[in-house]
């Protein structure tokens, strides 16, 4: 059964659809057009069951080919405390000969830890557990062209990674993540 | 999966007709590309199983890219999707376009992204692409995603 979008997941999905089309609309020559910059970015991320999670994040840009991103998401639930942490870097390449929109092509790490926290007489059956895994990240990036040194941008990204040994067998898991960013451009 | 409009039915029958005209129509060209990959699709029901062996038909893509790289993409998941390629440098490529987009719940309208690795020139090649796509459907949002590996051949 398909969950309802909220607020987090149209929100990010109305924001990224605006900040492609804009990308597109002003499109101009073929030149890189990325700068340097800081964003804080905002969006959903999908974890292969069509359900949707808010997430942050915050991205530094080197120029026009990389930049490195860190989303953080979790959950609290009773005694249970979840988070993930994503942390990526990634090279761009101009597409289409389209002077704002870039696919994106690196590495990525993930570190998820669950805790469980009792009190009490329960205190015995407290756990607590992190899992590491290193993978894949491509996706798609547009910004919104001439906005001073104000930065907006979106992206459509999928991190990959290799699920143990049936990654032989081309299994993987997935962290989805669709995110709109606003920052500060260095030129 | 579920079929639930004649509307959606409708709309299956159309993109099936465009795709035997645009199939039909592309034949003859000396440059156009049949690929087929294999690997497991994620159908939204909690990420890919392994690849079946032999593989089973939802691990099935086959791909048709013209001369001027317009590409149809017929598979299970993540669905009948139309679009056009970018080719980038050492043989990357990346597409991206519409269509149906399927996985486990339900079936609607959506885009995709897809990004490639082709290697050789010749008339089979060596190819692996991950695809992304989003679609409508059942008042929310479907994402269904495979990596997939394979070959192309030129013909």
């Amino acid at each position: 059964m398909l969950a309802r979008p909220g607020a987090t997941q149209t929100l990010s999905l109305v924001g990224a659809t605006v900040a492609f089309a804009l990308a597109l609309l002003f499109n101009s020559g073929s030149a890189h057009a990325l700068t340097h910059g800081v964003s804080l970015l905002a969006g959903s991320v999908e974890e292969g069951d069509d359900r949707f999670r808010p997430t942050a994040g915050i991205e530094v840009a080197q120029g026009d080919k990389y930049a490195g991103r860190l989303f953080v998401y979790g959950r609290e639930f009773g005694p249970v405390i979840e988070r993930t942490y994503i942390v990526s870097a990634v090279r761009r390449l101009p597409i289409f000969g389209l002077k704002y929109v870039h696919a994106g092509f690196g590495l990525t790490a993930l570190m998820e830890s669950t805790e469980i926290d009792f009190s009490g007489a329960d205190r015995d059956a407290s756990r607590d557990e992190t899992k590491y895994n290193l993978g894949a990240i491509v996706g798609m990036r547009a910004e919104v062209p001439d906005l001073g040194l104000l930065k907006l941008s979106a992206s459509w990204e999928s991190h990959l990674y290799l699920a143990g040994e049936a990654g032989i067998l081309l299994s993987t898991g997935r962290k989805q993540v669709i995110a709109i960013g606003a920052g500060y451009q260095i030129k | 999966m579920k079929l639930q409009t004649p509307m959606l039915r409708s709309l299956i029958v159309v993109f099936l007709l465009a795709l035997t005209t645009f199939i039909g129509s592309n034949v003859a060209k000396a440059e156009d590309v049949l690929t087929m990959r294999l690997g497991p699709p994620g159908a939204g029901n909690g990420g890919p199983n392994p690849m079946s062996i032999p593989p089973g038909v939802p691990d099935i893509e086959v791909t048709w890219l013209t001369s001027r790289n317009f590409e149809v993409n017929v598979a299970l998941v993540p669905g009948l999707l139309f679009g056009q390629r970018w080719k980038g440098p050492e043989g990357i490529y990346v597409s991206g376009g519409g269509g149906l987009v399927i996985n486990a719940n339900g079936v609607g309208l959506g885009g995709y992204t897809g990004f490639g690795y082709e290697a050789g020139t010749g008339r089979i090649r060596f190819n692996a692409e991950f695809k992304q796509a989003l679609g409508i459907a059942g008042g929310g949002l479907i994402s269904p995603y495979a990596l997939r590996i394979g070959a192309g051949m030129a013909l």
